[in-house]
């Protein structure tokens, strides 16, 4: 359910972010191979191809969060207390 | 007496001395001989434990003395939570069955010490998030009301259990849905209570900053119950929070007046697999509330897409993140869906998963200044009925997905109840999303009670329990 959830996520964020400006991304093949890589995982070929095959809506998804002007100056909502 | 549907009704019966917990726990253990096999329920039963553990229910109630809130009371526990009866597999071969040293979570010793009686541990998604291959030793996960559908995810078993009578409630967690998504599907409620709200310690981590567990009952009124006993800070979990606990069964009125209520229908993000029943069973589900009491308006979510995007990216990069030694390890031994959806936590750089939180900033500022202007929001929890088992498979990854409309919560902390609310045209249950401001669970349940006060969706058993149940 979560996996069905999340392809939707990305393709829509992806989609309102296709107007944003944008340098060409790197090659995906390349790019994915490489994040392998220094995770030291090895799948195998046709994994590799469905990890390629979603890198580019995911990094044009992404786009869609750097185009929230308020965010600019915001501090990240994430856990950090000085007591352990 | 007839078997209590409800944990309330169960809890003043066994009270009143009308039922015995031996009468209940044998009851829940025979619905689950004939049923747990067929719908995918449990991954591991205590049937001995049980028995003992009614029996000694049975004379702590005659004693007199006074009993914890759920004494008597069978329940079912995913297994991501870890019991002290047995292992904890997370529904993977990869998992430590050990972790935790088969010590019961914070959340699971509240529970047993209020009296629950722990039935098992129930099927979920792989780690929560993924699947397990064809061929793997974990069950076939089916819908109660139509076994050729998915039950949801990633609480599933805890679902099909409670909608089939195999317990009267127990834990689901969720990160991105998986206590909503189940309830809807299978036609019962459940509570995702605020993040920080129940502690986390001792459940398999999906993604540390998103993680809750959450009770899943037939009724709200139940909800209420459980979270009575799971709410409170605990050391253990450095993300729970010290709020003050409420008297979450007191708060439940019958009577919304002076709430005011923001409907979002999701008109504004259709979707591909929208069901046409959903608006007009939604339109009815509002008047209930209306007729409560409650004044209601339109609203539209700020930011849904982005939210949406932020919880799917921090649970995807701190899934990978916590995987990471076990994928350089044990890569093959993880189902090929969960492994590929985890690994796309690659895709986004530190940079990212930082912007991501100061966007998820922005949109808790923006939903409490919705807030500001309503006490609840409600929206359809998926825009669907449970899709068809195929659709769950990594062959038709792609289908289905933009109907359900929980994540965004996830990301912003709020609590939010699912409620049945109805069914579509083929007959699969509907659920109706009820959310709050943060650590204001009461006003959230008493709007589902009030909801079920008014309706009973949430009563409804499956034709084909009762069918197993003739047979």
């Amino acid at each position: 359910m979560t996996q069905m959830y999340a392809t939707a996520a990305v393709a829509l964020a992806a989609e309102l972010a296709a107007d944003l400006p944008a340098e060409p991304g790197p090659d995906p093949e390349t790019a994915v191979r490489a994040l392998l890589a220094m995770a030291h995982l090895t799948p195998a070929e046709d994994e590799i191809a469905g990890l390629v095959a979603g890198f580019r809506a995911a990094r044009a998804a992404v786009r869609l969060l750097y185009a929230v002007p308020e965010a600019r100056y915001d501090e990240p909502a994430v856990l950090f207390s000085a007591r352990a | 007496m007839d078997a209590p549907l409800t944990v309330t009704a169960a809890a003043a019966a066994l009270r009143a001395g009308e039922v015995s917990s031996v009468e209940l726990v044998e009851q829940a253990i025979d619905a689950a001989d004939r049923l747990d096999a067929r719908f995918g329920t449990f991954l591991d039963r205590y049937v001995d434990q049980a028995r003992a553990a009614a029996t000694a229910a049975d004379a702590r109630l005659a004693s007199g003395d006074p009993v914890g809130p759920l004494t008597g009371v069978p329940l079912g526990v995913k297994d991501l939570i870890t019991t002290s009866e047995g292992p904890t597999t997370a529904m993977s071969l990869v998992h430590d069955p050990e972790w935790n040293g088969r010590r019961d979570a914070v959340a699971v010793a509240r529970l047993r010490r209020a009296g629950g009686i722990m039935m098992g541990k129930t099927t979920t998604a792989e780690f929560a998030i993924g699947e397990a291959d064809e061929g793997s030793p974990f069950p076939e996960l089916r819908n109660p009301w139509d076994v050729g559908h998915h039950p949801g995810g990633s609480s599933s078993g805890t679902g099909s259990g409670v909608a089939t009578g195999q317990f009267l409630a127990g834990l689901g967690t969720d990160t991105g849905g998986s206590i909503r998504i189940p309830a809807a599907f299978c036609g019962i409620t459940g509570l995702m209570p605020t993040y920080g709200r129940v502690p986390k310690s001792g459940c398999v981590p999906l993604a540390y900053s998103m993680d809750r567990i959450g009770p899943m009952a037939r009724s709200a009124a139940d909800c209420a119950l459980l979270l009575s006993v799971l709410a409170g800070a605990d050391d253990s979990d450095p993300s729970s929070v010290r709020e003050p606990v409420e008297d979450y069964p007191a708060a439940l009125t019958g009577d919304l007046t002076g709430l005011r209520i923001g409907v979002d229908d999701m008109s504004a993000a259709p979707a591909r697999g929208d069901d046409p029943a959903v608006p007009g069973v939604l339109a009815v589900a509002v008047e209930v509330l209306r007729a409560a009491g409650a004044e209601v308006v339109d609203v539209r979510l700020p930011l849904w897409a982005e939210l949406n995007l932020v919880n799917v990216m921090t649970m995807f990069v701190e899934a990978a993140t916590y995987h990471q030694p076990d994928f350089e390890r044990q890569w093959s031994r993880y189902g090929k869906l969960t492994r590929s959806r985890i690994a796309s936590g690659l895709y986004y750089s530190a940079t990212d998963f930082v912007q991501a939180q100061r966007v998820r900033r922005v949109g808790m500022r923006r939903v409490a200044e919705l807030f500001a202007q309503v006490d609840l929001v409600v929206t359809p929890t998926v825009t669907a009925g449970a899709p068809p088992l195929v659709q769950t498979r990594w062959s038709r990854l792609d289908d289905g997905g933009t109907t359900v409309r929980a994540g965004y919560w996830n990301a912003t902390g709020n609590p939010v109840l699912s409620v049945p609310m109805g069914f579509t045209d083929g007959g699969l249950p509907l659920g109706l999303q009820i959310a709050g401001r943060p650590f204001e669970e009461q006003a959230v349940l008493r709007a589902g009670d009030a909801f079920q006060r008014r309706t009973d969706w949430h009563l409804r058993m499956p034709q084909l329990v009762d069918a197993a149940q003739a047979a």
